[in-house]
């Protein structure tokens, strides 16, 4: 009888053995293998622009939303005022946990880490994702500068963590410089004389890109960080061999925007949305049915069968309003569509009947009875570029009214008067202004507006938004909250904010 | 199941084999039957002595026994859960003895988990669920019982929707936001409380220390929950059945204010606003859009009835509700408006419940069957709302040989969870409820009456629930299914084998579909999208369970020993598909869509945990007890250490059973007294996820057509189980022949090597990294009191008590750079020391601060434009306006705490605690011939609520959002003697609360870490929860055809005695929206055959 009992608890231990234990995931990717093959680095490659694309509506944010384009009249409560009205101080501070980037930043320093020892069939390929990688580290590196100032260097993906040594100090701005510039050398490195756009598409970072953000990059430290007369030549330089990178300006306002006209070859690189992968952000800056049904358009159209489910958020400040207010600009109603109580028609802006705007660069499309928001949302277009050249040839006290009439030309199209809206060579202020408004109303929307004022200098933001004053310098730098702080006691608070 | 039974075993072994059988002259041969008082069924294996000496017999299948004994002798007849009787012999021949049912508590059988004990014997912290709870109440979710009845465990019923199951946390809970879900088994199978029907249920056990949880080893830390359903006995075969008819209703106890005050205080909040913030134009659409106070809407069918008045609409003012008023914004204007009072309650529904019960059971000798058949149809209060449920129970066991007996249990229910299709709770009981006052219930008709048809309202999130109830249909349906077939085999005489292996299935299968719906009115667009949707969820758990289960006692030495091992899989599976644009609204399912609305998906995992575990039980003499347990798990949760070893081990003294003890003058108070003291240790793998130890690539999400993945989580391997420890110190007492008896525990439990989430610098790219991220520690004490204060033949009144109190500390941290190797926390003025300091978050050596509620602190509030003049030198961060120094007339006058002149973060202050500081409850049952009454309260005390679904009403950051009638007592230039600050759109002066509407205890702007004190409420509260007055009809009216007929009414959530604004009291901390329990009527009957 013993034996049998044996038998049986040997029977059922065995059931139990610990080699039984050891499971393989059926449906999640773990770490183990997920490095070993080109498979491998083209998924974490799409994972890179997938949150390139969650971090949209904050790259958007951080580069418009203090600028003087916001802060109109809304028809339900609108969003970030606070950032509108620089009402910002220790307690609100607002991106807390540096916005999320530094997660970016992990997952492209594992990628530039693991993908060099990968073997791809191809090596171009290789290559040119490697570039896109550089490129994409220094566009976060460049927004996190520009927003904070001083802020940690991370270039190794976390491994073990120690809590004892985890703290970490914000670097200079200088070494944060410097560290973009080299991402920038490495890109152009990695991509060599590959001109392509990665799978002929650009949704996709490309050596135009890098270029691009060369330019800009190069610009901000000529002329914030003391870098002067070399950087802008950089500048300069990099942006101009754009041109030859099969890029170039739409024929029209109406042939660069809408869902049809995507990847036309002023899109330098724009972020990607699609139904059922991804829509937009920009439904927050439309509205309910509710609300814009019973408008009408300026033209005194009625809206009533506007297909339309957003929210209204945001909406533009009378400058805007006024500063676009031109019939001949095409980019009026290529930026809005303006609401009015009644349907008189209102070809220019008539305050009382304003109800408010509908943002029109990137409204989708319409499928069935729903309006779908798969606009791809550009990051560098060839105007930025062309009007970068202008800022780049100002500093450099060249004439920049040639690329700056080049952008008027197309926005004013068949109404374009040479002798009216053509731009003619001023004193460098008077240029840096009209590079300045070209680019407001070019770039409404597109997240550039507060960046453009930063880079032109600290006297141009204060004049510009009425929110800052002489002596608010302080604050345009972000300050970082107390948790930021709590979990990284070596942390040190922005300059200038006490409270 | 069949469960050992250790003392019917222990009795027969002293019977049979330890003791030898002797007998005395002059005995004569006694006879009689032995029955349950009440119903008169004869109790097989009852054991019957003879006093003083080791004389006995046990009854038969019929309850029939022979035992020799002499005049003047005493029997002495027991039965496991029935009270002793003695009984003297004279000169009868038949003694025929019926047993009352044992409800003295220090006597109940408990079940421990592969076993089951008296409690005379237990040495560990084991709580027993009164099963008369479980009689009357018709319950969709069996876990409601639990609340304010076990001592030690902290229940709550987070909403009224029927089917959900309460929140239920051990002891404070092992996590570092005091959650912590114990492990229920049903019937010995890794289960839930959900759809299980009360009536099958036989008992319910609590495993609260660490020395009777050792058994369950990794799964143990935040306790056990024995679940036992019911089984055969052995006896006559019975016929039961059971109805219950309830209504529900609701308790509404938000109070909003009428359409003219809601028109005037947001025309006024939003010109107040504007001021503050010095823009002349903010919200207008507010003003004069078709918004609840905007003069927008139209004479026919716009969402809201507010319009200027003018000569083509006048004509409404002829209509019953209609009427107007000058604008308080521009008195040359008159808005006309409807009070549309009742608005709030479009969104209840009749609500009725039914609940059928049939059962049948039996058994011989040779074997017994249980056969349980429930219908529950439970509406809820909520259009919409409800829960449906069938169950069907079979469990049966035979002896197919003398020494090997087979058993078999089957479960099965088939639910339907209906929730509200217009949205989650929040939204229904914030958004829905809380539309404002003028708002269109039907469309006008062009002479000013109504029409019959529901006007749409704004949208399909914040609409009209009556015109959007039938828009959304949400089927769901769900299968759960347990089965189990086991073996129990006597190897050798005192040694039995058990095997049990056992399957659980759970289907879970969810349809949506959104038949095409209108937005902003009748004559709205048209969403024809017609989304489609189904997910099928499928759980599937495998248990293969043998034991080992030595019986034997030397002399009186008494052995209980048993090993065994047990090997558990879980698998869950998901699938879930969509499509879009169906041509109709009469085909909900998918095939009609006319393509994909995004990508089908489906996903598998599983997690394995395999064990060895042991127990022995030994006493001396029923004096001196010893428990040790242990058990040997591995997971496949872990990395390189997947096996723990999880041992417990209790030592108890039956003081009342010793000799100096009985001769004493105590023993005629103290009834029983045992001290009790337990030491053990427990696992927790629930915060491990089934493959986070190996890091993960997490899918991001498409772009251009194909899937991105980044690294999401890192690598742990060797993380180490976490490992609470209890030291459990507690005494049975009972007094005056256990009229009183006291359960009585103080633990505390340290959790080390707590598996957590330590929060990292964010320049990492991670948050937090999950980690064995140092020690917390639950004290707390536990106390379980039952008084017989009455105790006639025909009168009895019994009273019950249960008590809690538990608190969180945090004993050690891994090192890093901050004080106390802090972990997050809010910096603050702390006035009395007159330093800054880091309060909540994780400290070293400091409670637990993730309940902590911080907030700024109300001075009062400015009277008038001079009283906050004054004040212009005090600079207030938080104003909208760029002028920090600038302060309106009815804002709040907020304590500087460190009075620097400047109102920033850290003029905060600590104002309590989410967590309640005691609970329990309170019963008392009173018999009187038939009729018995009984009572069930239950209570918390000492916990904050935030009742977001008021406070975000008085800021009305929504818009179109009704007033709470506090509004009514806010500030204006004529009500300047208030507490209430002035009504500003938005929280536009930051009156309620400073930051975000945030619910993160660890962000500084959460409504947790920012809102004003005014609006934190005390969450104490005593709950009326059950009355029930029951008649048993006399059976002798029903000629034996009827066995046993009772008869019930039953009040349910009756009353509240509170002071928070909000229904639901028992949630502490935030609360965005809850949906109260309703208040239920019942009335029952049961039925014996």
């Amino acid at each position: 009888m013993k034996k049998y009992i044996y038998i049986l608890i040997a029977a059922i231990a065995f059931t139990a053995c610990e080699s039984e234990l050891d499971l393989t995931s059926p449906s999640e990717l773990t770490a183990a293998g997920f490095w070993n093959t080109e498979t491998g680095a083209r998924t974490a490659q799409t994972g890179m622009y997938a949150n390139l694309r969650s971090s949209a509506s904050n790259l958007w944010l951080l580069g418009e939303m203090r600028s003087d384009i916001w802060g109109g009249r809304t028809y339900e409560s609108a969003n970030n005022e606070g950032l509108i009205r620089s009402d910002i101080n220790i307690a609100n501070a607002p991106f807390g946990g540096w916005a999320d980037i530094y997660t970016r930043i992990h997952r492209i320093n594992d990628f530039l880490k693991n993908v060099p020892n990968i073997t791809f069939v191809k090596e171009t390929d290789k290559n040119h994702l490697m570039g896109q990688a550089y490129g994409l580290r220094a566009l976060y590196y460049y927004t996190l500068l520009k927003t904070w100032g001083n802020v940690p260097i991370i270039l190794d993906p976390l491994g073990k963590v120690d809590p004892a040594t985890l703290s970490k100090e914000r670097a200079p701005q200088a070494e944060v410089m410097t560290q973009i510039k080299a991402d920038l050398t490495a890109s152009l490195a990695a991509f060599g004389t590959d001109n392509s756009f990665y799978e002929g598409t650009r949704i996709y970072w490309s050596k135009a890109a890098t270029l691009a953000l060369k330019g800009d990059v190069y610009i901000w430290s000529g002329n914030l960080l003391g870098g002067g007369t070399a950087d802008f030549t950089e500048a300069k330089t990099a942006l101009q061999q754009i041109a030859a990178l099969d890029v170039s300006l739409a024929p029209s306002i109406a042939n660069l925007w809408g869902v049809a006209n995507e990847n036309n070859k002023e899109f330098i690189f724009a972020i990607q949305y699609k139904q059922d992968e991804a829509e937009n952000f920009y439904n927050n800056l439309t509205g309910r049915s509710t609300e814009i049904n019973p408008q009408f358009n300026n033209t005194g159209a009625s809206m009533s069968s506007f297909v339309i489910g957003g929210a209204n958020r945001y909406g533009p400040s009378e400058k805007t309003l006024l500063l676009l207010d031109d019939n001949n600009d095409s980019r009026k109603n290529a930026s809005f569509i303006y609401l009015y109580k009644d349907n008189a028609g209102y070809p220019t802006y008539n305050e009382p009947k304003y109800f408010g705007a509908i943002f029109n660069k990137f409204l989708g499309v319409v499928k069935g009875t729903v309006r779908v928001f798969e606009n791809d949302v550009p990051i560098y277009r060839y105007a930025d570029v062309v009007l970068m050249i202008a800022e780049a040839k100002n500093l450099l006290n060249e004439d920049p009214s040639g690329e700056i009439n080049q952008i008027r030309q197309r926005a004013y199209g068949a109404n374009y008067v040479p002798a009216t809206h053509a731009y003619v060579n001023g004193s460098k202020t008077a240029n840096a202004n009209a590079i300045l408004d070209e680019r407001y109303k070019e770039f409404i929307g597109e997240g550039k507006r507060w960046w453009d004022l930063r880079r032109a200098g600290n006297s141009f933001v204060i004049d510009n938004v009425s929110f800052l004053n002489a002596g608010d310098e302080y604050k345009l730098l972000l300050p970082i909250t107390n948790d930021m702080i709590g979990r990284n006691p070596l942390l040190v608070q922005t300059t200038g904010y006490t409270n | 199941m069949k469960k050992k039974d250790c003392n019917i075993m222990y009795v027969i072994l002293v019977l049979f084999f330890c003791v030898p059988f002797l007998s005395h002259g002059q005995a004569k041969t006694i006879t009689g039957t032995i029955v349950s008082a009440g119903d008169n069924l004869p109790l097989p294996g009852a054991t019957i002595i003879v006093k003083g000496t080791s004389s006995g017999s046990t009854t038969d299948f019929d309850g029939n026994y022979a035992i020799q004994a002499k005049t003047g002798d005493v029997l002495v007849i027991s039965y496991v859960g029935y009270a002793a009787s003695e009984v003297k012999v004279a000169s009868e021949m038949v003694i025929n003895v019926s047993l009352n049912q044992d409800v003295a508590l220090l006597d109940e059988v408990v079940i421990t988990g592969y076993g089951k004990q008296t409690r005379a014997t237990l040495t560990t912290s084991v709580s027993k669920l009164d099963t008369k709870i479980l009689e009357t109440s018709t319950r969709s979710n069996v876990a409601t019982a639990l609340q304010g009845t076990i001592a030690g465990l902290r229940v709550t019923n987070t909403t009224g929707q029927p089917g959900s199951t309460p929140q239920i946390v051990l002891r404070g809970g092992t996590n570092f936001d005091g959650t912590g879900a114990p492990l229920i088994l049903v019937d010995g199978i890794p289960s839930s409380f959900y759809a299980l029907n009360s009536d099958d249920i036989e008992s319910i056990e609590v495993l609260k220390d660490a020395a009777a949880t050792a058994i369950y080893g990794a799964r143990s830390a935040n306790g056990v929950i024995l679940i036992t359903t019911k089984t055969g006995k052995t006896g006559k075969s019975s016929i039961n059945y059971k109805y219950k008819f309830s209504t529900n209703n609701e308790r509404n106890d938000q109070q909003y204010v009428n359409a003219a005050d809601f028109i005037n205080y947001n025309r006024q909040g939003i010109a107040w606003y504007r001021e503050a913030i010095n823009n002349s134009g903010s919200f207008s659409a507010f003003l004069d859009g078709a918004n609840g106070m905007g003069t927008g809407g139209n004479a026919t069918n716009s969402p809201f009835t507010t319009q200027l008045l003018s000569p083509s609409n006048q004509y409404l003012l002829n209509q019953p509700g209609w009427s107007s008023m000058p604008d308080i914004l521009n008195s040359a204007q008159s808005i006309l408006f409807y009070d549309n009072p009742d608005v709030g309650d479009w969104i209840y529904q009749n609500s009725e419940s039914k609940d059928h019960y049939l059962s049948f059971d039996g058994g011989n000798e040779n074997g017994s069957y249980y056969l349980g058949l429930g219908m529950l149809d439970n509406d809820g209060l909520i259009l919409g709302s409800g829960f449906k449920r069938y169950s069907g129970k079979f469990s049966g066991s035979y002896k197919i040989k003398d020494n090997i007996r087979v058993n078999s249990n089957i479960l099965y229910s088939h639910s339907n969870l209906s929730r509200s299709p217009l949205g989650d709770d929040a939204t229904v009981f914030r958004r829905f409820q809380g539309q404002p006052p003028t708002s269109r219930t039907y469309d006008n008709n062009p002479d000013g009456t109504w029409s019959d048809v529901y006007a749409v309202g704004q949208n399909q999130g914040f609409g009209n629930p009556l015109y959007y109830q039938d828009k959304f249909v949400r089927n769901n349906l769900e299968q759960r299914l347990s089965a189990s077939v086991g073996i129990d085999w006597e190897l050798i005489e005192n040694l039995t084998l058990s095997v049990k292996g056992s399957h659980f299935a759970v289907n879970n299968h969810d349809e949506n579909f959104d038949k095409a719906y209108r937005t902003g009115s009748t004559t709205g667009p048209l969403n024809t999208a017609r989304l489609a949707s189904v997910a099928l969820d499928r759980t599937l758990r495998n248990q293969l369970t043998g034991t080992l289960n030595y019986i034997k006692s030397f002399g009186n030495h008494n052995f209980n020993a048993l090993i065994g091992a047990e090997y558990f899989k879980d698998n869950l599976f998901r699938t879930s598909a969509g499509t879009r644009n169906s041509p109709t609204d009469l085909i909900e399912t998918l095939n009609a869509g006319a393509e994909a609305n995004g990508i089908p998906y489906s996903f598998e995992t599983e997690y394995v945990i395999s064990s060895a575990f042991g127990r022995l039980l030994y006493d001396y003499n029923n004096k001196y007890l010893f428990g040790f347990t242990f058990r040997n798990d591995g997971s496949s949760r872990l990395g390189n250490n997947k096996f723990d070893f999880f041992p417990g081990v209790s030592l108890g003294w039956n003081v009342h059973n010793e000799e100096s003890f009985q001769n004493s003058s105590l023993s005629k108070t103290i009834s029983k007294i045992k001290p009790r003291l337990s030491y053990g240790v427990n696992g927790n793998q629930d915060v491990l996820s089934n493959y986070g130890v190996y890091g993960s690539y997490g899918s991001q999400g498409v772009y251009n057509g194909q899937t991105g993945y980044a690294n999401s989580s890192l690598a742990t391997l060797d993380l180490l189980w976490e490992k609470a420890t209890t030291l459990n110190a507690g005494l049975d007492i009972s007094f005056f022949n256990d009229r009183l008896s006291i359960i009585t525990d103080v633990y505390s439990r340290d959790i080390k090597n707590k598996l957590a989430n330590l929060t990292l610098p964010y320049y990492t790219g991670f948050s937090s990294i999950l980690t064995n991220n140092g020690t917390i520690r639950n004290k707390g004490f536990e106390m379980q009191i039952n008084g017989d204060i009455i105790r006639n033949d025909d009168f009895t009144w019994n009273v019950g008590a249960t008590i809690t109190s538990n608190k969180n500390y945090v004993v050690k941290l891994p090192e890093n750079a901050n004080d106390l190797n802090r972990q997050a926390g809010q910096l603050i003025w702390n006035s009395k020391t007159g330093a800054q300091e880091w309060v909540g978050g994780l400290q070293e050596g400091q409670r637990v601060g993730n309940d902590l509620v911080i907030a700024y602190e109300q001075d009062r509030i400015y009277k008038d434009q001079a009283d906050a003049d004054a004040d212009s030198g005090i600079q207030d961060i938080f104003l909208p306006g760029t002028d920090k120094f600038k302060h309106f007339a009815g804002d709040v006058k907020w304590v500087d705490q460190n009075g620097d002149g400047v109102i920033n973060s850290l003029d905060r202050k600590v104002i309590g605690r989410t967590t309640p500081d005691f609970l329990g409850g309170f019963t008392t049952n009173v018999t009187y011939k038939n009729f018995n009454l009984f009572v069930k309260t239950d209570f918390a005390t000492g916990h904050l609520v935030w009742n977001h679904a008021r406070n975000k009403s008085y800021g009305n950051t929504q818009g179109n959002l009704n007033q709470p009638s506090e509004v009514l007592d806010s500030w204006t230039p004529t009500n300047t003697d208030t507490n209430w600050p002035r009504f500003v759109f938005v929280n536009g002066t930051k009156n309620v609360w400073r930051g975000d509407e945030g619910d993160s205890y660890a962000s500084s702007s959460s409504l947790l870490n920012a809102g004003n004190s005014q609006f934190w409420e005390k969450g104490d509260y005593l709950a009326l929860r059950e009355v029930t007055l029951s008649y048993n009809v006399p059976t002798e009216y029903f000629n034996d055809v009827i066995k046993r007929l009772s008869i019930y009414v039953t009040g349910t959530n009756l009353h509240y005695f509170k002071s928070v604004s909000g229904d639901t009291p028992e949630i502490g901390g935030l609360q965005f929206g809850a949906f109260p329990v309703p208040k239920t009527f019942t009335v029952g009957l049961n039925v014996t055959f």
